[in-house]
């Protein structure tokens, strides 16, 4: 609990940012399933038809449930 | 608003979601994505934004909003694209490694974000992106009091 007493601990430190990982793409293309797939904007469409609200609301809702 | 590009711009996943619908903001993500296909941009995510994604999209399939087959059309479409977007190095996806973890943990306590926020905003920093992209004011608040160049895409307002 050091860093609620003494404030806020966190520097970036240049060294370990270069150690930074990128994630395999291959695993990306692994999760395609289907044959069937939307371009972008048939995609865009059907959630701008279907969906009225704003995603953010759903992304908070997932990160503060 | 016109975003001044800058070279590598990191995506919350309530900005990244804005390419895909139309909302507030989705005409500047759809300027930055157009703008990494000459090479000026580089969009950077945390893999953690497409964990986001899925989840969003089962939520939203849950509700009824959109059919199974539609939402597991659409995930594959974000992905193709974001796979994509990759190959051609417009896309950088980071990884969360332990000094990402370690360090938001201080996050979380000091400066009350959620894991997910907090992940979000050193791996932006970490990977050496020139400005941060959300829709959520306190999350970009945080992000700007930690030194990271901010635009709110919601409002068009950048810090």
């Amino acid at each position: 609990m050091n860093s609620v007493k003494n404030g806020f601990q966190y520097q970036s430190n240049n060294e370990k940012s270069k150690k930074l990982k990128l994630f395999p793409v291959e695993l990306v293309q692994s999760m395609i399933h289907e044959d069937k797939k939307y371009s972008v904007e048939e995609a865009r469409k059907i959630l701008n038809s279907r969906f009225k609200g704003e995603f953010k609301d759903i992304i908070y809702e997932i990160r503060n449930e | 608003m016109k975003l001044e590009m800058n070279k590598r711009v990191f995506l919350d996943t309530s900005a990244f979601f804005k390419e895909y619908h139309d909302e507030r903001g989705s005409d500047i993500l759809h300027d930055i994505f157009n703008q990494t296909k000459n090479g000026r941009v580089v969009v950077c995510i945390s893999v953690l934004t497409i964990s986001e994604m899925l989840n969003t999209l089962d939520k939203t399939r849950r509700r009824h909003i959109i059919s199974d087959s539609e939402c597991l059309t659409i995930a594959d479409t974000i992905l193709y694209d974001i796979s994509e977007l990759t190959k051609k190095e417009a896309m950088k996806i980071y990884e969360p490694t332990e000094y990402i973890i370690h360090s938001s943990w201080d996050l979380i306590l000091t400066h009350h974000l959620s894991a997910i926020d907090s992940i979000q905003v050193i791996t932006a920093i970490e990977c050496g992106a020139d400005i941060f992209l959300a829709a959520d004011k306190y999350l970009l608040s945080q992000a700007h009091e930690l030194g990271i160049r901010t635009l709110n895409v919601q409002e068009s307002q950048q810090q």
